[in-house]
């Protein structure tokens, strides 16, 4: 069967059903499995420590309250947790995609309902917990295969709706909440003190600095949907604005974003083309044996 | 490059449409109605307000006396209080109305450091930062909500 037999001929099946390498859900997988022992043990260990407290501290949000999850008790979690660590680290390898990816989907989701059950809901979370839902339905894929699938192609996509969401609706909830002046208030004036890192404080003074960068935040929030409609070089410059943006909150004020941050890098990065380059380049060490030169012989 | 495109079945992609335009509608309508009780998908309202340039920054914390007469901060993570200080705040109406829910951090502390000396006394303090034009100008600093551990 020809490629251009498997692309749909609406607009919205071309987007989200092009084939895509599997090869890139091997890496992807790799990525987003191995990142999540790295969240459950330092980034939403609190689920754990939320168990420790008494059960009128726990204010379950609604999923958590339609799913009838009962407040946490520490051997819960502490065995959860390994649950989470096991299947991750299975699925990372990329064997039984479906069985382990889907394990740590339907464990992830208690977990991270617990960690934003006491009063404060994380916004870093929602690539990562689309991430793991999706994952499984790719099916088996290896760093080597050389195939494309269209069931790749829409679980890339739709981690990218997820990722962009993420920037897109921010925006949104800031003109939402915050009005049209939001990106003349003073915000960010607000965070830096809070929790300023002293290189945050010290630019504090700037007010003009501030409001530049919430105006820039603002834009590059709207603007984000183009992620998802461009390639290349312009793309990839949309990447690394995002990523700086990342930084400087880390800088400034030690807001990290990272669930964020490891689905934008694991989906938009074309890891194919990553692992062809390095296998071409371990795979054939002959070319590069030095040729004698005629007069320097003998 | 002959590379084999593994096409979905039919309703392979019925299903992976739906489930999209569904969690793309779900984002949407919380993102225009509704608030964190939603998450996952609930508005992404981190940094979503606007602090009017002569407004006020607060912020709480936990403080405590222990056992060994020491008045300590508490560490703003969720291990040293079990509440991280986004959570002490995000619960902040309900320890001014019933200061006997700060036993349970007590409790729990107990629980996670027993090797640490226990807490006599809470405090949760708020501090509140004038702004000027947009600057800083000036703290104060309050208790808002004490509870003697039993």
């Amino acid at each position: 069967m020809s490629e251009t037999a498997g692309t749909a001929a609406t607009p919205w099946g071309r987007w989200w059903y092009a084939p895509v390498p599997t090869a890139r859900i091997a890496a992807i997988r790799a990525l987003v499995y191995l990142f999540v022992p790295i969240d459950v043990l330092f980034l939403t260990d609190s689920a754990v420590v939320h168990a420790y407290l008494p059960a009128d501290l726990y204010q379950p949000v609604l999923l958590a309250r339609l799913l009838h999850i009962p407040a946490p008790v520490p051997w819960a979690m502490e065995t959860l947790r390994v649950v989470l660590i096991v299947g991750s680290l299975i699925a990372a390898t990329g064997r039984l995609p479906r069985l382990a990816g889907g394990v740590v989907a339907v464990g992830y989701l208690p977990w991270v309902l617990i960690s934003m059950s006491y009063g404060k809901v994380d916004h870093d979370h929602l690539a990562l917990v689309v991430a793991l839902v999706v994952l499984p339905t790719a099916g088996r894929a290896r760093f080597r295969d050389a195939d494309r699938s269209e069931a790749a192609g829409w679980t890339i996509q739709f981690i990218r709706i997820a990722v962009v969401s993420a920037y897109f609706l921010s925006a949104w909830a800031k003109m939402r909440w915050g009005g049209w002046g939001w990106a003349n208030g003073e915000t960010l004036e607000w965070a830096l003190v809070r929790r300023g890192t002293p290189i945050g404080r010290a630019i504090a003074d700037q007010r003009w600095l501030l409001h530049a960068s919430q105006w820039v935040t603002l834009v590059a929030e709207f603007a984000s949907p183009l992620l998802l409609f461009t390639r290349g070089r312009l793309q990839l410059a949309g990447i690394a604005f995002f990523l700086g943006f990342h930084v400087t909150t880390y800088v400034l004020m030690s807001i990290h974003f990272m669930p964020q941050v490891i689905c934008l890098v694991a989906v938009f990065t074309p890891w194919e083309r990553l692992i062809e380059a390095a296998r071409s380049r371990t795979v054939s060490p002959e070319p590069v044996t030095p040729v004698p030169s005629s007069d320097s012989a003998t | 490059m002959s590379a084999q495109a593994t096409r979905l079945s039919r309703p392979g992609r019925f299903w992976r449409s739906l489930s999209a335009a569904g969690v793309i509608a779900l984002l949407l309508i919380a993102s225009a109605y509704g608030d964190d009780d939603d998450f996952p998908v609930g508005p992404m309202v981190q940094f979503a307000f606007s602090v009017p340039p002569a407004g006020e920054i607060r912020s709480h914390w936990l403080e405590a006396d222990t056992t060994t007469g020491a008045h300590i901060k508490l560490s703003m993570s969720a291990l040293g209080a079990g509440l991280k200080r986004a959570e002490v705040e995000g619960q902040m109406g309900r320890f001014v109305r019933d200061p006997s829910l700060l036993q349970g951090i007590a409790d729990a502390q107990r629980r996670l450091h027993p090797g640490q000396p226990a807490f006599s006394r809470l405090y949760v303090i708020m501090k509140v930062t004038k702004l000027d034009h947009g600057r800083p100008a000036g703290d104060t600093v309050q208790t808002v909500v004490t509870w003697d551990v039993r």
